[in-house]
């Protein structure tokens, strides 16, 4: 599967921990430069996701055509444009972004929405799927309500 | 600039509490801490009730704070406020991405 990811969802990744993820499988990660740029200028510098870049396990690629959006920014346009030449899905836990980018016809998924895909796909057990989405609920990064449809949605 | 408010009892009372036990010089100071913090957060509270209706990005929420897009999903988590609200979509997006993949390794 091919990811176009943003900032904030590789920002999300290294504050839980789990920019692993970007390793498993025949999964490919991709973002455009803006988001590299827009990574430089944060506070902590994010070393662990330059060395996933450096390493070749993500990768930036550059944009050919940029689509045009009102409402949003222009690193947030890069990464719509980049899924939507290269088919990917859009992987994000910003809203809007999402939103945009499911005008056009993109998938989008979330962090909670990829570790059900990694479950389907036989890289993580029931066992670690629901570990990670309690993670995600005690970091604050899910409510109890969606936490609890999440589990709903993988108990028989 | 000076300002007049009137602070019922109660509230002056524990103001006076306050004073004492941050170790601060005043009343007024007191006051003037206790109003700076409260506007800090009501402005961070909009702010992220702005993406809570999916009306900016987080970067915009950011920009609006003049903080980092860090510190603003920090923010977001410490009002709980959800990233996302469509868990049932993302578990069909999620079901949809896996089929296609299978069906296209058959």
């Amino acid at each position: 599967m091919l990811f176009a990811i943003d900032t904030s969802t590789l920002i999300i990744l290294q504050k839980l921990g789990w920019l692993n993820l970007c390793r498993y499988g025949d999964n490919k990660f991709i973002w455009p430069p803006s988001v590299t740029v827009e990574l430089k200028l944060q506070k902590s510098k994010n070393k662990e996701i330059f060395d996933l870049l450096d390493s070749g396990v993500t990768n930036e690629v550059e944009i050919r055509n940029r689509l045009s959006f009102a409402e949003i920014s222009t690193t947030d346009t890069e990464v719509i444009s980049l899924a939507h030449e290269r088919s990917a899905t859009v992987l994000s836990e910003d809203k809007l972004l999402c939103k945009k980018a499911s005008k056009l016809g993109l998938a989008t998924i979330s962090v909670a929405g990829l570790i059900m895909t990694f479950y389907q796909r036989g890289f993580f057990s029931k066992e670690e799927c629901l570990t990670r989405w309690k993670e995600l609920y005690e970091g604050k990064f899910l409510s109890k309500p969606e936490y609890h449809e999440l589990l709903q949605g993988i108990m028989p | 600039m000076n300002e007049t408010i009137t602070l019922p009892p109660q509230l002056r009372d524990e103001i006076q509490t306050l004073t004492r036990d941050l170790g601060l010089v005043s009343h007024d100071a007191t006051v003037q801490y206790l109003l700076q913090k409260a506007v800090e957060r009501e402005k961070k509270f909009l702010v992220a009730s702005l993406y809570q209706k999916g009306q900016k990005t987080m970067r915009q929420c950011a920009a609006l704070l003049k903080v980092s897009l860090e510190e603003m999903i920090d923010i977001l988590r410490d009002f709980e406020i959800p990233f996302h609200d469509d868990i049932t979509q993302q578990l069909e997006t999620a079901n949809k991405l896996v089929r296609e993949m299978k069906s296209a390794q058959v």
